[in-house]
């Protein structure tokens, strides 16, 4: 059947990259977005909260439509960690773009642990060069020995490694960890409409789009004149036809409330992990009385995070570190470390940012004296970051909460509990973390407790790849096992948490591949 | 003893605001609202210019002659013209100051000695414990003087001159030369 309308649930870095390459495919396509509008380049955003300090509540969406709940040991409120508005959590990440090795995909094989990707490094690597492409992508393998092979070089030329950097990475070669400069999705130099970055160093809120943002696709989506946006608009189900068959969506607008169908030939959920599972949850029917998608009960079940803990270490030089944005080197050395199976693998993160405890105290200050006091430390420190994958257990998964939204429907409810792997990750990263402050000559050095890492919008696998239905919830384009018109895609395809790197570029990658899929099938 | 049909409906008004208070508690909206001074519903607009000096004058006095005041004033007036409430605050601040000034025998907190100045502004600094419970039990608005003008001069002040005055060339924020900044040069 041709498929010419489609529907995507979220407009995040996914469904952002979806909408672009299927209306350039010439499909029209209606993006639901629970979130308010969130204008690109995000200047304003910038001015109000860097130049000014505000957080404007009219760009958050309400507290009971992004409520969530969770349980376990994870420490923070996964609630406050959601970026529900246009372009989701797109709009606000660091840019760190860094591929998986061909190990990642092949962990229980390798290793003993987790399940090994029904999608290998070689099959996906043609897409991850067009993620690069998309992205804008600047960096280089040349000082990586642990670089993953690659069909095609970066789009951009890397950036320089920051004076605290360099000061850094001179001392851990010493000590034997190679530094070397991390890929960004950041312009080094002008790149199809975005401008070269300048250095403001508040990546997170790039106010000229030189970090990438997933609103600069959607833009060329809208500009199509086949693709419409509707913001502040919450689906409640995917709606599906007496054959099972997706068919559309039931949404409100969250202003008024009334629910309204979208009709569509092909829906495709692309929310962050915890929203796609949730949304198959809510979507039952007679033939899914557990949800679609949900025939074996792997829906939700799959979940992990990245489990990174930020440190910061205290030295006698003068590092200033933040003098120059912000993130420049990092070292892949451990991503798949001799003992891995063990325990994880850790990428170290080097953000050339200084503790920002002691930013906060200044600001706390009743004086200025008091305010100087607290800011002396912090020309003299830095962070420094353990990016550690973790295993799935039954420990860690997406369910319906008791609690409900304003719609009647009930939230995700998250539970997740460290494993012993975890605990054993912790301790290597706290070896790495040691290593690095003793290379560094750190008189102080801090290091979070285990249930001190933060996941930081990296949740994976709530909906994971599998190539036999019996295994997983989606197949490798994306494409709801049982449930046919309907794909999942975004990082809950994740077979675990794709090695103990960054997963966005991935997750593009995954999409850009589903897209050329769909709109081959389209065309036949 | 039968209940009377007055006591039953007293206590059951008791009963129902009780209840709504135990829920308003436990969504967590009174509490933030009791403890984090927020500004009151006003209408957003521009700063009068006797106001915006205030302003000013509050920021030296806190923070001396070695920070220049001007990105600090043009703050209060982003925000008196973008955040409901602000520029009624403001104004009502104008009027604590200078009356605080009066009292002490200067005819306004403009033209005040800097050290009247600065014991005026200090009297308003973020207080803990007892301190705090009194202000937001008698003085509500003296809280959030504490909170959206004096902490918000040592918030702007950790986010930029401090930066500045530590050693940086500049504060997170400006735009900085890359290729300068990796060769150890000067970036702002």
């Amino acid at each position: 059947m041709s498929a010419r309308r489609v529907a995507i649930v979220g407009s995040g870095m996914m469904g952002s990259t979806l909408a672009y390459e299927l209306t350039r495919a010439g499909l029209e396509v209606t993006v639901f977005e629970k979130g308010p509008d969130f204008p690109y380049p995000h200047r304003e955003r910038f001015v109000e909260t860097v130049e000014y300090g505000y957080d404007d509540p009219a760009r958050s969406i309400a507290p009971d439509l992004r409520r969530m709940t969770n349980d376990g040991s994870y420490a923070r409120e996964l609630q406050r960690e959601s970026v529900l508005r246009l372009g989701g959590a797109g709009t606000a990440w660091t840019g760190l773009a860094t591929r998986m090795s061909p190990n990642d995909h092949l962990t229980k094989s390798r290793y003993g642990f987790g399940m090994d990707w029904p999608l290998s490094y070689a099959e996906l690597e043609p897409w991850l060069c067009r993620a690069e492409a998309q992205l804008g992508v600047s960096g280089t393998d040349a000082d990586n020995p642990w670089a993953p092979w690659r069909s095609r070089p970066y789009p951009l030329p890397p950036f320089e490694l920051t004076p605290d950097d360099a000061w850094l990475a001179a001392r851990l070669e010493a000590a034997g960890i190679r530094v070397h400069s991390t890929p960004q999705a950041r312009t080094r130099a002008a790149y199809e409409g975005r401008p070269a970055c300048m250095n403001v160093g508040e990546c997170q809120v790039c106010p000229n789009g030189a970090r990438y943002s997933s609103t600069h696709h959607l833009r060329l989506a809208m500009a199509t004149g086949r693709c419409r946006v509707r913001t502040d608009a919450t689906v409640r189900r995917v709606v599906t036809d007496a054959t099972g068959r997706a068919r559309g969506v039931a949404w409100c607008a969250n202003g008024d409330g009334r629910e309204r169908e979208h009709a569509a030939d092909l829906v495709i959920v692309a929310g962050a992990a915890f929203e796609s599972a949730r949304l198959l949850l809510l979507s039952r029917d007679a033939k899914h009385p557990d949800g679609l998608g949900n025939t074996h009960g792997h829906v939700g079940r799959h979940l992990v995070f990245h489990h990174i803990w930020i440190g910061h270490l205290h030295v006698h030089d003068a590092l200033f570190a933040g003098r120059v944005g912000f993130w420049t080197a990092q070292s892949d050395q451990f991503v798949d470390p001799p003992g891995r199976g063990k325990h994880g693998g850790v990428k170290i993160e080097l953000p050339s940012k200084p503790s920002l405890t002691h930013v906060r105290d200044a600001a706390n200050a009743g004086s200025l004296a008091d305010a100087l006091r607290a800011f002396e430390v912090v020309k003299h420190c830095r962070q420094v970051g353990m990016h550690a994958e973790s295993d799935t257990t039954g420990a860690k998964f997406v369910a319906l909460s008791k609690d409900k939204d304003r719609y009647g429907d009930p939230v995700a409810h998250v539970h997740y509990d460290s494993s012993d792997f975890d605990r054993a990750t912790y301790a290597y990263a706290r070896t790495l973390f040691d290593r690095v402050a003793d290379a560094a000559g750190a008189h102080e050095r801090f290091f979070p407790e285990l249930e001190g890492f933060g996941a930081f919008a990296h949740y994976m696998g709530t909906h994971r790849m599998s190539r036999d239905p019996k295994d997983g919830v989606v197949d490798t384009f994306g494409a709801v096992h049982d449930t046919p018109g309907l794909y999942a895609i975004g990082l809950g395809m994740f077979v675990g948490s794709g090695g103990a790197v960054t997963p966005t570029l991935t997750g593009v990658a995954l999409a850009i591949r589903a897209a050329d899929a769909i709109a081959r099938g389209a065309r036949a | 003893m039968p209940f009377s049909r007055r006591r039953f409906l007293t206590g059951s008004a008791f009963a129902l605001v009780a209840a709504a208070g135990a829920a308003a508690w436990k969504r967590s909206t009174l509490l933030p609202w009791l403890f984090s001074g927020a500004l009151a519903d006003a209408p957003r607009g521009p700063l009068a210019d006797s106001t915006a000096d205030v302003l000013r004058a509050t920021v030296l006095a806190l923070l001396d002659a070695r920070v220049e005041p001007g990105h600090y004033v043009d703050c209060f007036r982003w925000r008196a013209r973008h955040v409901r409430g602000a520029r009624a605050l403001y104004e009502r601040f104008e009027r604590h100051v200078d009356g605080a000034a009066r009292a002490a025998g200067s005819p306004g907190f403009r033209s005040a000695p800097p050290a009247l100045q600065r014991r005026i502004v200090a009297a308003l600094a973020p207080a803990r414990g007892w301190a705090r419970a009194r202000r937001i039990a008698f003085a509500r608005d003296e809280a959030r003087f504490a909170r959206h003008v004096v902490r918000e001069v040592f918030v702007r002040f950790a986010a930029t001159d401090a930066w500045v005055l530590s050693g940086y060339d500049a504060w997170p924020g400006m735009p900085r030369a890359i290729v300068r900044a990796a060769k150890g040069e000067p970036v702002a």
